[in-house]
């Protein structure tokens, strides 16, 4: 079973590494270094270098995610419950949601300063408006037999938030989390260009500047490690929050 | 008893229906029929004490219905079972928000399950179920709380005809263990026939009660192939015909 799950997986991703070391091949050497020296240079750094600037930049990923979900999840709840806060609020969502964070970078960095706590806020911005709007859609989209019945039951505002709400929109919840974070790491990435010398985004533009292109790809490959894992943690709290949702 | 003293309704200033009274007494059921649209589930949210009247009052035993009152257990068109709960889940949350003991919770969640056949779902979640099966899960959850009213809108309605049959002398059975009062809402005729010893036809714009059939043979052995069945299938549905509402 468990052989049958990740078999298709290991094959695409053989295939990214093909692909990847036709490039290499192909291109005027130099431009693109091949996949296996990249691979060495990356258990090189691996474990002196690279895992500071991950651990940094899953440090301000995590910070950004969790104060997404902390301030996302309730407000997208009271816009999808209360009609009158969703026509105040939801226009202003509208109008900030498309606009490029990283934009705002600047601003950002004026308010919050160089440190690690703009580089998360930049993140958190990407990621607030996605959580807010999945909730409040999975929040107004409930149907209205659920609401009734626990009410019937005798629940109360709380009880209905925990047994009704949170968990109807919960699938929703991680599907945008999945969506978002593939945007919130690029967005980091470039953020961690500016005022720090700590976090992949930086040791990629570093590496870059020095022209030392094996050490730039094993960065970007750490990138793509850390990506898979947040992916991949996404998935799981997806299969074991959502049990319910599995096919049957 | 169950007494609804000149109630009138609507939503956002529509009357949906107008000075409605009627009374069933305790342990007896009485039905609701009408055409679609007439008013008759919102009739059943106002018995259940979650739609506020326009005018006039609902009782129980005398005592007003309240939002969530203990005394009154609803069962709805689609059972209102909810999907990210097991079975047994499903059925204890009453219990749960009620705040009875795991230990407790256990003992009745186990016994409604094996009262209603549900034992082999237990585990399972609604999506897995039949609609006979969740069904009969709506029917657990609500009489683990033992109501003094069961209130049931059109709960049969998405099965076809065999579990259907099936499935309304289960909730017979049920009732002849736990005597309480149901009113139940339904658009079948032959439902309304089977299981109320009172019927009241719901129609017209507002919606007013047109009439009220006495069936005192229901709850009798064999009585689905009585001639008085059949009678009074054909009386009611005269009388629909009749006052079908746009």
């Amino acid at each position: 079973m468990a052989r049958a799950r990740v078999m298709p997986g290991i094959l695409g991703l053989t295939g990214l590494v093909a692909a990847w070391w036709v490039l290499s091949v192909c291109l005027p050497p130099g431009f693109v270094p091949g996949p296996a020296s990249v691979a060495v240079r990356f258990i090189q750094l691996a474990p002196t270098v690279l895992w500071v600037h991950a651990l940094v930049s899953l440090g301000r990923m995590g910070a950004a995610v969790a104060l997404a979900l902390l301030t996302g999840v309730p407000a997208g709840i009271a816009l999808g419950r209360v009609r009158s806060l969703d026509r105040l609020f939801s226009p202003v969502a509208y109008v900030l949601y498309p606009v490029p964070k990283i934009a705002l970078l600047p601003v950002v960095m004026l308010l919050f300063g160089l440190g690690n706590l703009s580089k998360a806020v930049v993140v958190y911005l990407v990621l607030f408006f996605q959580v807010l709007l999945s909730s409040r859609d999975g929040a107004r989209e409930i149907p209205s037999p659920y609401i009734l019945s626990l009410r019937s039951l005798g629940a109360n505002r709380w009880q209905t938030l925990r047994y009704c709400i949170w968990p109807a929109l919960l699938p929703g919840l991680l599907s945008s989390l999945r969506v978002g974070t593939g945007t919130a790491l690029a967005v980091l990435f470039f953020a961690e260009t500016f005022g720090t010398s700590l976090g992949l985004g930086w040791f990629v533009m570093e590496c870059w500047m020095r022209m030392s292109y094996v050490d730039m790809f094993a960065g970007i490959m750490c990138l793509g490690v850390v990506g898979l894992g947040l992916f991949l943690g996404i998935d799981l709290l997806q299969r074991t929050l959502c049990r319910w949702q599995r096919k049957v | 008893m169950l007494e609804i003293s000149s109630c009138s309704a609507g939503y956002e200033g529509k009357q949906v229906f107008h000075d409605v009274s009627l009374s069933v007494s305790a342990g007896k059921t009485g039905c609701i029929i009408g055409p679609s649209g007439c008013g008759k589930t919102t009739l059943l949210m106002l018995t259940a004490g979650l739609k506020r009247a326009d005018a006039g009052s609902v009782r129980l035993d005398g005592l007003p219905v309240t939002p969530g009152d203990s005394r009154v257990g609803l069962i709805l068109q689609h059972y209102g079972l909810f999907p990210w709960l097991t079975v047994s889940e499903n059925i204890a949350v009453g219990l749960r928000l009620r705040h009875v003991a795991a230990a407790a919770r256990r003992r009745m969640v186990a016994r409604e399950l094996s009262r209603l056949g549900l034992q082999e779902c237990a585990e399972r979640y609604p999506n897995a179920l039949s609609g006979g099966q969740q069904q009969r899960v709506a029917i657990a959850r609500s009489m683990t709380l033992a109501p003094r009213l069961l209130l049931m809108d059109e709960p049969f309605s998405a099965l076809d005809a065999m579990t259907r049959e099936s499935l309304q002398d289960v909730l017979l059975e049920t009732l002849e263990d736990n005597s309480m009062t149901v009113l139940l809402v339904t658009h079948s005729i032959e439902e309304a026939a089977y299981l109320g010893g009172r019927i009241w036809l719901l129609a017209g714009s507002p919606a007013r009660i047109q009439m009220c059939f006495e069936n005192p043979g229901h709850r009798a052995p064999g009585y689905r192939t009585d001639p008085s069945f059949f009678r009074l299938c054909a009386e009611i549905r005269r009388h629909l015909e009749r006052s079908q509402c746009v």
